[in-house]
This record gives structure tokens, sequence and C-alpha cells, in this order.
């Protein structure tokens, strides 16, 4: 029954392109596509929830039709991935199907439609896989279904540099994806999963490591961890808002499916370095997403950049468990691999919500710029509230989803101090203060982008005539915001099921007692809050309306408020050395010195990225192409006299071997 | 032995000569009419041995092919190239980039390679020395023709003489190719001497020139 299910899921994303090429013609079955495919992801959340909840085995062996081995199957921790890709998959679908109504039409929203379901299909792909060709077939297309929707959206030349910078950093991932595999070659009768895991205890250590540091980087350049996270901010901005969703909350979560599978499942841990390795990359990743967010005043490049630092979140509870498994602690290793794990579907659902919330802005006020909006909540009061909601998850507030795995990763960081390793007991406490930080400079991050966004006057008439999105993008924004509370209220839910999924990862035979009150003290503590605002709200206050104090001036005008820049200003000084911003002042005189006509001031924050580690590796290997190049004189002779020479040399050569 | 298999084991014996003599004053040819006699002379040359190996051999075949090289390599082809050469109008100069004492030496110090080349395999293999040399010869001049001349029909006499080398050097491995291949070869080859004249016109056409050395702009 499952299993039919399961099936029919990944056939109805399958022939969805080809109803909607049945179905275009007429008017009547227009709305078909899409019901289909909310139906198949909702089939696909059940299916998925069914298995990661009862630890339910499905199988799909597809290598009689294909010319190389090709099978899926569900384990938990592909169910958990899969659950992930389907529930964020069904109201994003939702909030498609008005998004595609008001903003394409004709051909684009065809397009739309049709890569839509083929880009879900691929991710579902990847985390089913059970062998190496099904996986890299899926983990190839992903990269090209997410590029052709970015396309939709237009392909002038700024965005094409955008997307062929995604697409060389993923091909280039994928090249280290696939040595990472090949690389079991040698030990393995064959690539599926179950050989792959059987080979690894027959392995040298050196050739374990280099496996282990091939998908680190391969997978860390999807996931986006720094130096790999340039495409990040470049792509996913460019992306229609509900495909922008989709690729930062779940395609970012198939790479960590793949370095999860890779390292917990097939390598079982390693030694006590590669913990550091993953922790130090997750903290400089954690770091710098979340300090490149705080500057940013682009929407979306915002919200791509805090992908970044989640993601270092995310790497930080790996790094965590993978550093007690290696020092033998498998109780603490389980909580620090559930922190990370649920932190990724955390992250799924509130930056999921984010995107669509940024997306219902630009539906209603046609730009992303936070220093043109202000006051939308008042006008948008569902977005509003729901992008609150999601706000609030983001930075880890108590009784928001966030918070759970970020407890339960400084829980399992402060119990670090207590490994007999002197290194580990040092460096894991330290993360913890590192997590705090990264949680703080979030909280002011968002801090800002909700008050500059939301509160306060319309900075522009755009923001000032907003008005309240349809109500289905309501209802796929309130979906996502009900499950981060329920979340956040009740994680035991999934929590639960995530421990045992880790601890058949970890074979630990314990289930950490430290870590369970949490799912039983937050209901408690939601309803003794919910029981003060109710009182709260029943106290009837006297109310009083007067004119903001404008400090003697006649009226307040939004230029007065805050903006963006000047919200993050003090905490850009105390990084400063971080950004390096590049600045300039021209002024243009119109006779005197004393009157300038015209001061323009611009500052640029390039990332020391692309100025230090990518631009001198790029010009090199443009500099070495060109150097090349002058063998390529264009005269047809020289091309024959290097053949002729090369005829030359191996006669000679043939007479003396 | 009577009177045809002694001529027939002296035209194989001495052709080799015969070809070095014509790769020579090819070499030192000026005008292209001169390389397309000599190409001629050459291609008759071959026939003969493939004649001599036919007689050998008794093979109904290799007097196939034997016809073929005189009707094709000897007579179509050339009557072809002086035609083009008549239509063009253009100068009959070679347009060579190196002189004609340096292409003979080149030449010679070529022909001196193709011995050194082959040495070691015609002892293993019992194979007649002198005719795998000039089989190897043949192959180096023809590129040698292809790179040192600029004029684009002496590419297609490169080419030709190029082709030459493969089918002596198949002659006196393997005596001859099977029938259907060599069929295939020369109507290859005639399409190839169709298509470059085209094309020739064409570069004079549109560049005014047939100097294949100042088409450069075509890289990328």
């Amino acid at each position: 029954m499952i299993q039919t299910t399961f099936n029919s899921f990944l056939v109805a994303l399958l022939i969805i392109p080809a109803v909607l090429l049945l179905c275009r013609r007429s008017r009547g079955t227009r709305a078909l596509p899409p019901l289909l495919l909310l139906l198949a992801l909702l089939a696909g959340t059940v299916v998925a929830g069914f298995s990661f909840w009862r630890g339910d085995r499905l199988a799909l062996d597809l290598s009689w039709a294909t010319p190389f081995p090709f099978a899926l199957t569900v384990d938990r921790l592909s169910a958990f991935f899969l659950l992930l890709i389907c529930a964020v998959g069904v109201p994003v679908t939702l909030f498609s199907t008005s998004y595609v109504e008001r903003h394409y039409s004709g051909p684009k929203a065809d397009w739309m439609w049709a890569l839509l379901p083929l880009f879900l299909l691929s991710m579902a792909l990847v985390v089913t896989a059970s062998t190496a060709f099904a996986f890299l077939f899926g983990w190839e297309l992903m990269t090209l279904f997410s590029a052709g929707l970015i396309v939709i959206d237009g392909a002038s030349e700024r965005r094409r540099h955008n997307i062929f910078i995604y697409l060389v950093m993923m091909h280039a991932g994928a090249a280290a994806v696939i040595a990472s595999f090949l690389l079991f070659v040698p030990h393995a009768n064959s690539l599926d999963f179950i050989s792959m895991r059987a080979a690894v205890a027959s392995m040298p250590m050196g050739l374990r490591t280099a496996i282990f540091l091939l998908s680190f980087v391969g997978f860390g350049t999807k996931a986006g961890i720094v130096p790999f996270h340039l495409w990040l901010p470049k792509a996913h901005p460019i992306a229609p808002s509900p495909v922008s969703a989709l690729m930062s909350a779940v395609m970012l979560k198939t790479a960590i499916y793949g370095f999860v599978r890779f390292t917990f499942d097939f390598l079982g841990g390693g030694p006590t370095w590669w913990g550091y390795v993953v922790l130090l990359a997750g903290a400089v990743t954690g770091l710098l997403g979340i300090l490149y967010a705080l500057t940013e005043h682009d929407l979306k490049r915002l919200l791509a950049y805090s992908s970044v630092e989640n993601i270092g979140i995310i790497y930080l509870g790996l790094g965590a468990a993978l550093v007690f498994m290696a020092n033998n602690a498998p109780v603490w290793a389980t909580v620090a691999l559930v922190a990370a794990l649920l932190h990724a579907l955390n992250h799924s659902l509130f930056k999921s919500l984010l995107f669509l919330g940024a997306g219902a802005i630009a539906d209603a006020t046609h730009t992303l710029d936070i220093e043109l909006l202000g006051g939308l909540l008042r006008r948008m009061r569902v977005t509003g509230t729901v992008f609150l909601i999601g706000c609030c998850s983001i930075i880890g507030l108590p009784l928001f989803n966030g918070f759970v795995g970020e407890w339960m990763l400084f829980r399992s960081f402060i119990e670090g101090a207590e490994l007999p390793g002197i290194s580990s007991a040092i460096i894991l406490p330290l993360m913890a203060g590192v997590l705090a930080l990264i949680g703080g400079i979030a909280a002011a991050c968002f801090a800002k982008l909700y008050g500059v966004a939301f509160l306060g006057r319309a900075r522009s008439i755009e923001a000032e005539h907003a008005t309240e999105v349809t109500t289905s993008m309501q209802a796929a924004m309130a979906l996502l915001a009900a499950a981060c509370v329920a979340i956040g209220i009740v994680p035991g839910v999934v929590l639960n099921p995530l421990m045992v999924l880790a601890r058949e990862l970890m074979h630990s035979p314990a289930l950490p007692e430290a870590t369970l009150p949490i799912s039983h003290a937050l209901p408690l503590i939601a309803a003794c809050v919910g029981v003060v605002i109710i009182a709260v709200a029943g106290i009837r206050r006297i109310k009083r309306v007067t004119p903001t104090w404008a400090c003697g001036l006649p009226a307040l005008d939004s230029r007065m408020q805050y903006s963006s820049a000047a919200f993050s200003k003090p905490l850009r000084k105390v990084f400063s050395k971080v950004y390096e911003a590049d600045r300039t002042v021209e002024v243009a005189y119109a006779q005197e010195p004393y009157f300038p006509k015209s001061i323009v001031y611009r500052s640029v924050r390039t990332t020391s990225f692309e100025k230090s580690l990518y631009r001198p590796a790029v010009d090199a290997i443009v500099g070495m192409a060109s150097r090349l190049r002058r063998l390529q004189t264009g005269n047809m002779q020289v091309y024959l006299l290097y053949i002729f020479l090369a005829l030359i040399t191996l006669l000679v050569f043939m007479r003396f071997a | 032995m009577g009177l045809i298999e002694l001529a027939a084991a002296k035209a194989l014996a001495s052709s080799a000569v015969f070809l070095f003599i014509t790769l020579l004053m090819m070499a030192s040819a000026k005008r292209i009419s001169t390389c397309i006699v000599l190409f001629s002379v050459q291609s008759a040359i071959m026939a003969a041995e493939i004649l001599a190996v036919a007689y050998a051999g008794k093979s109904v075949e290799s007097y196939a092919v034997a016809a073929l090289v005189i009707v094709v390599k000897v007579v179509a082809i050339p009557y072809l190239l002086f035609r083009i050469v008549r239509n063009l109008k253009a100068s009959q100069d070679v347009a060579s980039s190196t002189t004609g004492a340096q292409s003979v030496f080149i030449m010679a110090a070529l022909i001196l390679l193709s011995f050194f080349a082959v040495a070691p395999y015609a002892k293993t293999l019992r194979l007649d020395e002198d005719l795998l040399a000039a089989a190897i010869a043949l192959l180096l001049a023809g590129a040698f023709l292809m790179v040192s001349r600029k004029k684009a029909l002496m590419q297609v006499m490169g080419l030709l003489v190029l082709e030459n080398g493969i089918l002596l050097a198949a002659l006196t491995t393997t005596f001859g190719m099977p029938l259907v291949i060599e069929i295939g070869i020369f109507f290859d080859l005639l399409m190839g001497v169709f298509l470059m004249g085209l094309f020739v016109f064409r570069i004079r056409d549109t560049f005014e020139h047939l100097d294949v050395s100042k088409l450069r702009r075509l890289r990328g």
C-alpha cells in the first residue's frame, strides 16, 4: 500500500509536464497540473512521514530499465529528508498557484509548472537513491532544473553571469562528489550503497580520509559552506520566489543528506580532526554568513546569506557529532547529530516561510530593497504576522522551532568539556560561544529586517499602497508558520523519531536522558505563556492616541526613521575587518569649492573571498589559457606543421624505443 | 623465369627509386602544373607496382585496383586539377615558404629519416625495405608539402601524395587492401578533390587570393 503510494508519487511528478502539454489548450483543465503536483506532494509527505515515524523500508529497483544500476531505497534517513522535501513542497506549490498566475503567462507559466515538479523529483531522487548512479543522476538534474527555473525570470547579461557562476561551482562540486564515489571502486564490488557500506571496513585510513575530504568539499559546495558559498547569494535572489524558497530551504539540505550519508553511514565517523575540520567550517560559515547578511539591504540576498549562516550551524552540529564519536561518546554524538538534523528541518520550514514572505512583499510592492519598504504590517496583517513568526524562529526564540535545535546544540557543546581529550574539551565549549555570537548577530539582523520592512512608515509610494496578497499565498505561509510554532511547542513529534534515526546511524545503545525534558517542558511553558497572554489581553487599558513627539519639529517623515544601513552600522563598525568596504566619494563642484553641485557616495562591500581567493584562481587559469592560445595562430599551415612534427617525433621515438 | 616475371621483379625492386625521384622533383617544382604532372607520374609508378603484385599473386582484385589507380589517379584527378588551374586564371606559383634548395634538402632528409625509421621493422617482418621506406617517405613528403606550400591547391596535392603513401604502405605490408576498401578510398579521394576544387574557387572569390596563410580570421 505505502509502496504503491510511493511509486505513484514518483510517477505523478514525472508525468506532470506531459499532462501540462495536454491541458495547455483548454482553459478548463489549466488548473490540473498544479492540483496534481499538490496531490503528489501530499502523498509523498504521507509516505515519507509513515516511513520516518515507523521505520518502514521502501524499495524500488529500476535496474531492468536502465543501462546502469538504478535503485531507490527509503530508510529512515532518506525518509526524513523526503519528508522535508514534500512538506516544504506543499506550501510552496500552494503559493506558486497564485504567484505564477499573477507574474507569468503563456509559455513562462508552462515552463514553471513543467520544471517545478521535475526539480522536486530530482531532489527526491537524490535523497532516496541507493546506487551511486541514481544519486549522481538526481544530483546533476537538480542543478540543471534549478538553473532552468532561474532562467524563467529572464536572461539578461548580469543574470546569465550569476547563473554561469552557479553552474560552474555546482559542476565543480559534482566532480568532487563523483570522485568520492569512485574512490570506493577498488574495495566495493558494485556501487550500490549496501556494498559501499560493507567495503569501508577493508579500506586503509588514507583512502577513507580522501573520501571524507572529497565529499566534504563536494557536498560543501552545494551546501554553501565558506569559501564555497560564492554562488549562493548570486543564484538564490534572482530565482522566482517559490523557487528560491525551494533552493534555499530544500536543495541545500540534500547536500547535508549526502554528507551525513557519506560520513556517518558509510564511513562511520573517523579521527577527531575530521570533526575539527567540520566544526571550523561550520563556525566560519555561520559567522561570516550572518555578518554578510547583516549588511544586506536586498531582502532575498539577506535571506540567502542567512541560509549560509544556518548551514554553518548545521555543520557545527555535524562536527560536534564527529568529535564525540571519535572520543567514544556515542550518546552525546547522537544529541549533536539530532540537533543538526532537527535544525535542517527547522531551517527548511522557516527559510521557505521567509522566502515566500519575500515573494509576497515583492508581489505587493514590486521591490525587494528593504530601504524602500516600511510600515507593511499595517497594510499586510497576515503576511506581517507570519513573517514575524519566521523571524522569531530563525533567531531561535523559545516556543519557536529554531530554539529546540540550537538548545540541543548548546547542550552538547557544553557537555564537550567533559571529554577526556584536552583539545576537544577546549574547542567544543568554545564553539558554544561562537554559536551564541551567531545567534546574537542573527537577532540583530532580523530585528533590522523586520523593523525596517514592516514597522515604521512607508519609505516609498509602492510600500504605501501595498495591499494584502491573495488567499492561497497567505494560506501557504500560514501553513509553514503553523508548522514552525507546532515544532517549537511540541518538539517531541520529530525529536523522538530523529533520536531513533541517530541511534541507528551511531549504533548507540542508550538514549540521552538529558535532552528529553525539553520536549516535556516546552508544551508546559507554552501553556503558561498562553495563559499570561490571554490574561494580559483581558485587562482593559485606557487608550490615548497622540502624535509622536518630533523634538519640536512640525512633522515626522519617513526619512527620519532608522534606515537599514543605520541600524547595522554599530555592528559593522565592530566587525569592520570582515567587511573591507570600498568607499568612494565623488563631489562635483559648480564653480567654487564651497558649494558642491552633487555628492555621490558609494560603498561597495566586496566579499574578500571573491577578491583574494577566486579572482587569483580564475586569473591564473585564464592566464594559462591565453598563453596556450598562442599555439592557435589561426594559420592553417602551422596546424599542419604541428601534425607533421608530431609524426616525425613519433617516428624517431619508435626507432629508439 | 619468363620475361614478364623478370620485368615485374625489376619494376618492384626499382620503383622505390623512381618514387624518390618524383618526390625530390616535386620539392624543387615551382609551378603547380609541374606538380600535377609529377603526381600523375608517381601514380603511374604505383599502378605498375600494383600490376606487378597482381601478376605475382595472381589476384583479380589487385588488377581491378591497378585499373582504378590508372583511371582515378593517373588520369581523372590530374585532369580535374588541370581544369581547376586553368579556370582559376591565377598565378601558377606554388608559393613555397622554403626556397627550392631548402625544400630539396628537407625532402632528402625526410627520405633518410624514413629509411632510418623502417629499418628494424623491415628486418623483423621480412618486408622490402626500400618500398616500405618509400611509403613512409611519401607520407612525410605529402605532409611537408601541405605545411610548406601556401597555395590551397598545393594542400590538395600534399593530401594526394600522402594518400599514395598510405596505399603503398598497405601494398608492401599486406599486399593490398580488400577491393571494397580501395574503392571506398578512391571514391573518397575523388570527392575530396571535387570539394577542395569548389572550396578553392570559393576562397578565391571571397578573399581574392589563394594563400591559406592569410586565412587567419577563422580562429576563435
